[in-house]
């Protein structure tokens, strides 16, 4: 029962499918979609099993990525769990300012599927 | 007394004259008398004379007789006594006739005496001989012989003597007379005499009368003269003083005449010191306070001695002194303002011992000053230097006179001094000026009222290369920012010359060079303190770069977008295809992929389409290609777009569709857009099984305002417009709504009612934007209303019917017009026949200022033009006719003679379409032009584009058409020239080697490929001045003769068809 959970934020859904394909292609897990950083949040708040990784879009409605790691950062747990952002915005400040809020890594859009699943196998490794 | 005098200059020559002639008068009168007196006393001589011999005569004559009777008593008697007597007697004729002959008054005398002397011989002497004889009888007988004798002489004397009595008598009456005029000559002298006593008496008293006034007078004279030799006395004085006077004035004005001749101020205080120096005859000093921060000190500009031998001393002591405006004697000046005059009785050092420094005293030693002038040099009250004089000799003490010279020459240096200052600070700020007017890299121009051009400024020298430019020169075309011509009467410097500033018109100057370049103008009217205007100013700024900024904008739209959609033609269009095979080829899960490729897709190029439509409203560059346009069948045509949305969300759409709407001049491709999006929101934003309805109607506003609907469909309000016809279209939903106050800034930029609900569905909040923008460049208007949230929402759009066409529901018959401009009358007349019998209104404009006088204002339907008019002005119209917005989509068919074929640019293109290509319109043009499938013959695709070609080749396979790929112009040409021919072309523009237009080009060249439709395909936005290009070209071409006609007839119904409702 070690398959992995991996926690889906993002609000879009062809983006979600997209990354949950390339999910479920890469590994055998287990994965929770999200539509935004409150689901998300009520999500963890509820659960034991903690994901390894969490795939956050930073733009999103209601709680957007970075409200979203600053709750987070509240979780006791907080450490053990990898936040890979993704976003559109490719500036080197937006990726910057991510790392900063507390992002493991950082992904931009459109998707190299190559980067997503070495992000993946950094997650799983550790 | 003068004119006495004169009056009795008169009289005296009057006096004179009369006393003359008085004078003359009685020197004529005694004369007179005198002569008279002396004639009378001849006369009484004579007379007297007379006498006497009329006394001796009758002496004689009685002697004779008593002889004779003597003589007869003697020979009677022979007494003695006789005898005595006869000797008596005889002695008395004899010495009477002695007497008488003595100058005998009368001539007889002497005959007389003759006689009696021969009586004396012949009778006496004989006689007395007888008697001494006693021959008595004898004696007696020569006695009476000798009587005759006798009595003859007796006779003749007494005669005589009768006629002397007479002769005095005469005399007598003469003397009378001559008495008479004596006297009367005397009257007459003495009355003269009278008179001229009178006339002198007179004379005299009038003379003395005047000579009493001259006298008095005379004393008066003397009076005055005694005055006047005072008065006199007085004037020299007074003269004297004047002269001074006179030569200070003098001096002042050689001053003012210097100063005014801009000497430099070294000069200028040195010949003042000069002058005023030796004016006075003294020591004449200018000083100067120093500028800040020495103003406590003094500076001696010029010190003049009239004596030269002093000036030494005094130029010494200048160079070594130190003046400081307080420890002078001059000090009152500077504190007080006002002039100080001094005079000193005792030298100054008795009065002021402080006055001199040591060192002052040291230099003056010399001299010993008398009396001081002191005067300051004020500029706007303010003390800036003094002049003084001081006189160092007792007797030149300086008095009232002269300290008012010595002021009037400060006031003059003064007023100098001030003007030099303002010169100086007037240079320096028209140095500023000009510096700053030709640092600017834009071109100033100054012009006055007159509209002569005044100055300009470097930039603009340079620009022109020196040339005169006249900006009022007919022969530059202003517009404004949008491109529209400025007329003669809104000339921007007239415009400026009358009042108002213009800014934003364009203008394009010719550089020196020869280089035409756009400059951006604004003209500011120049108004003087009184407001009048006198002059304009005219600033050009070189847009060139701007200009080039724009295109390159442009272009970078243009190709971005080519760029950006050549890649989705491929994601779409792939996509497209796999999904209409999905049923023989795809699983679901591919299906849904690949669905899910297509909206990304689609959403991707509408976000790329909205983009490149705000960069081109932000350049102002979206140009509308307006077309008389069925507002209904254009709502269809989105509508049957957006179906399947619809129809996936099964929602309900109701249509509402006015009848009889005006046809509107608008932009269908805009206008379809802003209603795509509006009916995409009301889909987007409508849950599932919601209601959208979308309704067109009309109205019409008159002058106050009032709305009339065409039908009771739309109960809205209308927000204020001008007067006139309109079309509404509403699309409404039922979907989430609008908050209210988000009712306006929905249509911003950007604008997101909820970042998150717009999220939710899609969008970067640019369509309303867009849609505005669009609906507004047609001069409509656009507003959204709500009942609330989730109460749904209606939005509308407002456009105006343009003025060239007409409510059809008026049934005025409006037919549909052509204009045909040709010069040659017959042939005119024969094409309005024609053309009339084919149901057309036809308008005939001879020549290209009557045909774009009417085009201008009215929608013909079709134009054909004669290229054969003279001088070239087919061309022109042609152009001038595209020019003319409303026309830029009205067909122009050419009517010509064959030969200008090959002249013509361009080729019969017959429309375009833009990437990615709708199928369904790309088939619908080419069933138009060629006839639906099964025809024989095939299309030639040309693109270069590999998948491109394969796409739209499969698409019209899918249709029947056959077809035949060429990856470039020349593969094209080639096949065609082998004898290809295509029933029609679909050809990319942007092709290597031989591109799209030369493709054209040569097609048009060959009369086998000349008619082949071609429909250009391009992923590139043709720039409007491409379209233009394109649709400048004919669209077809005929021949002038009788056949043809009918063709052109035909052209113009395919072009321009008659609908049933158009005929009358």
């Amino acid at each position: 029962m070690n398959t992995p959970v991996f926690l889906l934020v993002e609000d879009d859904p062809y983006n979600r499918d997209i990354l949950r394909e390339i999910l479920e292609d890469y590994a055998d897990c287990e994965i929770v979609e999200t539509t935004n950083g409150r689901e998300a949040l009520n999500w963890i708040m509820g659960q034991s099993k903690l994901p390894s990784l969490i795939l956050l879009d930073m733009m999103m409605p209601e709680m957007d990525g970075f409200e979203f790691l600053q709750e987070l950062a509240q979780h006791p747990q907080r450490q053990q769990m990898r936040v890979a952002g993704v976003s559109a915005r490719a500036h080197s400040h937006d990726r910057d300012r991510a790392l900063q809020a507390g992002c493991w890594r950082y992904l931009t859009k459109p998707f190299d599927i190559r980067e997503i699943e070495s992000t993946i196998a950094a997650a799983l490794a550790s | 007394m003068l004119a006495n005098l004169y009056s009795s200059d008169q009289q005296r020559s009057r006096f004179i004259w009369l006393m003359g002639i008085q004078a003359v008068l009685v020197v004529v009168l005694l004369i007179a008398s005198t002569l008279l007196t002396v004639g009378m006393n001849r006369l009484r001589d004579r007379d007297e004379t007379l006498l006497s011999y009329r006394v001796r005569l009758n002496d004689v004559n009685i002697a004779l007789l008593a002889l004779h009777n003597n003589l007869r008593g003697y020979t009677s008697t022979g007494s003695d006594i006789f005898y005595a007597e006869i000797q008596k007697e005889q002695a008395v004729v004899t010495e009477g006739l002695q007497f008488l002959l003595v100058n005998p008054p009368d001539p007889s005398l002497p005959q007389v005496a003759e006689q009696v002397d021969q009586w004396l011989l012949n009778t006496y002497q004989p006689v007395l001989d007888a008697v001494a004889n006693q021959e008595m009888l004898l004696a007696e007988l020569t006695l009476e012989q000798g009587r005759p004798q006798i009595e003859a002489v007796v006779n003749t004397t007494t005669s005589l003597r009768t006629e002397l009595r007479q002769r005095s008598e005469a005399y007598r009456n003469q003397i009378d007379t001559y008495n008479w005029i004596k006297l009367a000559s005397i009257g007459l002298l003495c009355a003269l005499i009278v008179v001229s006593m009178i006339v002198t008496v007179r004379f005299w008293r009038t003379q003395q009368h005047l000579i009493h006034e001259i006298e008095d007078k005379g004393s008066q004279l003397l009076q005055s003269n005694h005055e006047l030799n005072f008065n006199t006395n007085q004037l020299s004085i007074i003269n004297s003083i004047l002269g001074v006077r006179i030569n200070e004035s003098r001096v002042l004005r050689e001053i003012s005449d210097y100063l005014v001749n801009n000497p430099t101020p070294a000069e200028a205080y040195s010949f003042v010191a000069q002058t005023v120096g030796n004016v006075l005859n003294t020591w004449c000093s200018i000083a100067l306070r120093l500028p800040p921060p020495r103003e406590e000190f003094l500076d001696v500009v010029a010190s003049y001695h009239s004596l030269p031998s002093r000036q030494a001393y005094i130029d010494q002591m200048v160079q070594t002194v130190q003046f400081r405006i307080d420890n002078g004697l001059y000090s009152p000046v500077f504190t007080e303002r006002a002039p100080l005059v001094e005079l000193f009785n005792v030298p100054v050092e008795q009065r002021h011992p402080n006055y001199l420094t040591n060192e002052v005293r040291e230099h003056l030693a010399p001299f010993t000053l008398y009396s001081y002038i002191a005067v300051p040099i004020k500029i706007q009250d303010e003390a800036v230097g003094l002049i003084s004089a001081a006189s160092d000799s007792p007797e030149r003490l300086f008095d009232h006179d002269q300290t008012l010279f010595v002021r009037q020459v400060a006031d003059r240096l003064a007023a100098w001094l001030e003007n030099i200052q303002l010169f100086y600070l007037l240079k320096q700020q028209a140095n500023e000026l000009q510096t700053s007017f030709d640092s600017l890299d834009d071109i100033v121009v100054a012009y006055d009222s007159r509209g002569h051009q005044t100055r300009i400024n470097e930039a603009g020298t340079q620009f022109f290369a020196g040339r005169h430019f006249d900006f009022l020169s007919t022969n530059l075309v202003w517009r404004t920012a949008k491109g529209n011509v400025l007329g003669f009467d809104e000339h921007p410097i007239q415009q400026a010359l009358a009042g108002t500033t213009v800014r934003d018109v364009e203008v394009s100057l010719s550089r020196s060079d020869g280089v035409p370049i756009i400059h951006e103008v604004s003209v500011s009217p120049l108004r003087s303190a009184d407001g009048s205007i006198e002059g304009i100013v005219l600033v050009a700024r070189d847009l060139s770069a701007r200009k080039e900024l724009d295109r390159l904008k442009e272009e970078l739209v243009a190709n971005m977008s080519h760029e950006l959609r050549t890649p989705l033609t491929a994601i779409l269009g792939y996509s497209e295809l796999l999904l209409k095979r999905r049923t023989e080829v795809l699983t679901p899960w591919h299906t849904t992929k690949i669905e899910g490729i297509r909206t990304g897709g689609q959403r991707l190029l509408s976000l790329v389409n909205d983009l490149l439509d705000i960069a081109k409203l932000d350049a102002g560059r979206i140009e509308l290609q307006r077309q008389t346009t069925m507002i209904n069948s254009l709502l269809q045509e989105q509508v049957a777009i957006l179906q399947p949305m619809i129809r996936e969300k099964q929602q309900h759409l109701i249509l509402q569709l006015g009848e009889q709407l005006p046809l509107l001049m608008i932009d269908p491709e805009r206008i379809g857009q802003a209603v795509t999006n509006l009916l995409s929101n009301a889909i987007k934003f409508t849950p599932e099984q919601g209601t959208i309805t979308l309704t067109s109607t009309a109205l019409s506003i008159d002058e106050h305002g009032q709305v009339a609907w065409l039908d009771q469909v739309l109960a809205t309000e209308v927000p204020p417009m001008l007067a006139g016809q309109y079309v509404l279209i509403q699309v409404s939903d039922s979907g989430v709504g609008v908050p209210a106050e988000a009712l306006v800034k929905l249509w911003d930029r950007f604008y997101q009612v909820e970042g998150g609900s717009t999220r939710r569905f899609g969008g970067t909040g640019l369509g309303l934007s867009i849609v505005q923008q669009l609906v507004e460049l047609h001069g409509g208007r656009t507003w959204a209303t709500s009942a609330g949230e989730n109460r749904g929402s209606s939005f509308t759009i407002m456009l105006p019917v343009s003025r060239g066409t007409q409510f059809v529901s008026l049934n005025q018959g409006l037919r549909r017009s052509i204009l045909v401009i040709e010069n040659d009358q017959q042939t005119a007349q024969y094409l309005e026949e024609q053309l009339q019998a084919a149901g057309f209104e036809v308008i005939v404009a001879a020549d290209r200022h009557s045909a774009l006088a009417w085009a201008n204002k009215h929608s013909p339907a079709a134009i054909t033009l004669d290229l054969l008019m003279p001088n070239s002005e087919s061309w022109e119209t042609l152009a001038a006719l595209r020019e003319i917005d409303h026309l830029a989509q009205v067909p122009v068919l050419i009517a010509s003679d064959a030969s200008v074929y090959n002249e013509l640019p361009g080729v019969g293109v017959s429309t375009y379409v833009v990437k990615p290509i709708d199928s369904q319109i790309l088939i619908r043009i080419i069933r138009q032009l060629i006839g639906a499938q099964g025809q024989t013959g095939f299309i030639l695709v040309v693109d270069d584009d590999y998948d491109m070609a394969e796409l739209l080749c499969a698409t019209l396979q899918e249709h029947g058409y056959v077809t035949q790929a060429s990856y470039d112009g020349a593969a094209a040409l080639d096949l065609i020239q082998q004898g290809n021919y295509p029933q029609l072309i679909l050809l990319d523009l942007m092709m290597p080697v031989v591109d799209g237009f030369q493709l054209l080009e040569k097609l048009r060249a060959n009369p086998e490929t000349r008619n082949i439709p071609v429909i250009i395909v391009t992923a590139r936005d043709l720039t409007n001045e491409e379209i233009r290009q394109l649709r400048q070209a004919a669209q077809a071409i005929q021949t002038k003769h009788t056949l043809s006609m009918r063709k052109l007839v035909a052209e113009v119904q395919r072009f321009a068809p008659l609908k049933e409702s158009d005929t009358p």
